[in-house]
């Protein structure tokens, strides 16, 4: 689903490639893959990435500089690639970058750099790997949503329609950072865009769901914060106690479903025992 | 032999934590590292009772804690000198000790460095979140309750019968500065910033101010002629990065940052040189000194070969 967006916004990102980073590896790799389409993500988006290093531990590979789906696959895609390296120690993708810190006693920033370089061009099947799609109930009653009212004030819209443009739309993990499994999720609808508040809250419960600019996201574990609240869900995207305690990861796909709150503390009920059938995650609600 | 010691807090001290070498591998869900902030020294003690080099010490910040022992222990000091005492009496650092049951270990002022290491031979006895018995950052502290030692916190370690005792020799124990040269490399935006701004950056030093805690060292004072570009795209942090707010005010990345970040990165604290920037305590002056990545490297091999030759790891 994401390849006709990348072909739409590729021939601004082969400029780009040229104008920035025309090495000799990105323009061999462009032409020795162009007959092998349908293998690799896009032939016709070979934007290289930069490599710098970043402290004498870590490699930080640059994408394009955007906030974009298709940019951010390819930075999961590479995760994905050099996921369980030995060596590597820890993989941070973001929007649109990859921190790649290595053991010393291993690599060398030389020659990690060139084993990094060596996973382009990123096969199709690892990008295909990624398509966990989840669907959350949010319950959007007033007692989750105090700050409903100024959202309707900046959009001009009432309640009922930003709840239906806020679940109609399907979101991206586009990475995860902050607090220990706080998911950036984009993009909004532009018309549901609408700034930070200018007063941070010192306590977001836990489970609220936010947004900010053209993101939203969930917060895991009651913290400061200030993005506006319109809602709040029974599934937390974060358990400590659980063995593998986050819910989302990039690459994940999100969309959200409205819930009453009779509904929302029943599923939480359920969650709380672990009698939640997690494969409702999975599916579409009715 | 093997018998269940513990160590009763009768003061909690300014911030001690059981740390270890970190929860690495989490960090793509938000997770910091954490973990010891001076890895050689927490590594010498460890060694020093015969644990394992990367397992659970207590980090002790500038104001120890008093540790009532309920059996007899064998510990070692190593890290910041805070004037250890045994039952009153000076104790030694660097050194393998017996600890006799009912002893009480405190500690006086801080004469050297700012955070000392306190390893006890056997198997500490608490939970560990994510691999790891490191106290999770500050804000996030509910999450490894014992891990953060509190008044009256107990700690239980399974010990075993005493490895013969072991010494650092002199010249290996690291000295700290109250005025310490920190060697760093070019930070992911150093192109960014104007010949003048590094030129300052590179002249000036740094006190590290009070705001400082493990998840970085503020500095005061600013960098000269920056003006932040409208908006950077968060990407990955690593600790040591030296990333610059809005203001101007450079900011050093330690164990416990966010994972992520918005900031113009100006320069990362070489590996080497980071259990000394993290000795530093608030008030002490840091500056800094542009190294290459081949000298980076170098300093790093050193470190991990001298680590090898001492610890026989």
């Amino acid at each position: 689903m994401m390849l006709g967006k990348e072909n739409f916004t590729s021939s601004r990102q082969i400029r780009s490639e040229r104008i920035s980073s025309l090495s000799v590896l990105s323009f061999s790799e462009a032409i020795c893959n162009f007959g092998a389409k349908e293998h690799i993500i896009s032939v016709s988006y070979q934007y290289f990435p930069r490599l710098k290093p970043y402290g004498d531990r870590a490699v930080l590979v640059e994408f394009e500089q955007q906030i974009d789906d298709a940019i951010n696959a390819r930075v999961v895609a590479l995760q994905r690639a050099l996921a369980g390296t030995p060596g590597i120690s820890c993989l941070i993708p973001a929007y649109c970058s990859l921190t790649v810190v290595y053991q010393p006693d291993v690599w060398s920033y030389a020659r990690l750099e060139t084993h990094i370089k060596a996973c382009f061009p990123l096969r199709a099947e690892t990008a295909a790997a990624e398509g966990r799609r989840l669907y959350l109930p949010v319950c959007y009653q007033p007692a989750f949503a105090p700050d409903m009212p100024q959202v309707a004030a900046h959009t001009g819209l009432d309640g009922a329609t930003i709840v239906d443009l806020h679940c109609k739309a399907t979101y991206r993990v586009f990475m995860l950072g902050f607090l220990p499994g706080f998911v950036y999720l984009g993009k909004l609808p532009p018309a549901l865009y609408c700034p930070r508040k200018e007063r941070p809250r010192l306590r977001v419960p836990a489970c609220s769901v936010g947004i900010a600019g053209f993101q939203t996201g969930i917060y895991p574990v009651e913290a400061p914060g200030g993005w506006q609240l319109i809602g709040r869900t029974p599934i937390p995207p974060f358990n400590p106690e659980h063995e593998s305690p986050f819910l989302l990861e990039s690459g994940d796909e999100v969309s959200f479903y409205p819930i009453s709150e009779d509904r929302f503390h029943q599923i939480a009920r359920q969650w709380k025992r672990g009698e939640y059938p997690r494969q409702l995650l999975y599916e579409q609600a009715e | 032999m093997n018998k269940l010691s513990e160590l009763h807090f009768l003061k909690a001290g300014l911030q001690s934590l059981v740390q270890d070498q970190g929860r690495m591998g989490y960090q793509a869900y938000g997770v910091a590292v954490g973990g010891f902030l001076d890895e050689g020294a927490a590594k010498m003690a460890n060694w020093l009772v015969g644990n394992e080099l990367g397992g659970p010490v207590l980090e002790i910040t500038l104001m120890g804690p008093a540790i009532a022992f309920g059996e007899d222990c064998q510990i070692a000091l190593t890290g910041a000198n805070l004037s250890p005492r045994l039952n009153g009496k000076a104790l030694p650092m660097y050194e393998s000790l017996h600890i006799p049951a009912g002893s009480m270990l405190d500690f006086g002022r801080p004469l050297n460095g700012c955070r000392a290491y306190l390893a006890v031979g056997g198997k500490w006895q608490l939970p560990q979140w994510l691999g790891s018995y490191s106290a999770a950052p500050q804000t996030l502290a509910w999450l490894t309750p014992e891990s953060v030692i509190k008044k009256n916190s107990l700690l239980r370690i399974r010990t075993r019968p005493p490895i013969p005792p072991r010494c650092i020799p002199e010249k290996y124990r690291p000295q700290y500065g109250k005025w310490q040269d920190i060697r760093v490399l070019p930070g992911p935006e150093f192109g960014q910033f104007s010949r003048f701004a590094i030129g300052h950056f590179f002249s000036y030093t740094y006190p590290i101010s009070p705001q400082s805690n493990r998840m970085g060292y503020r500095l005061q004072g600013k960098i000269a002629d920056f003006h932040p570009k409208e908006e950077i795209i968060s990407s990955g942090s690593v600790p040591g990065t030296i990333q610059v707010s809005n203001e101007g005010q450079p900011i050093v990345l330690l164990a416990d940052a966010q994972t992520s970040g918005g900031y113009s990165r100006i320069a990362n604290v070489i590996s080497a040189d980071m259990p000394l920037l993290a000795q530093m305590k608030p008030g002490d002056e840091v500056h800094f000194v542009p190294v290459s990545l081949p000298q980076a490297e170098k300093a790093q091999q050193q470190m991990l070969e001298l680590q090898a030759r001492l610890l026989g790891h």
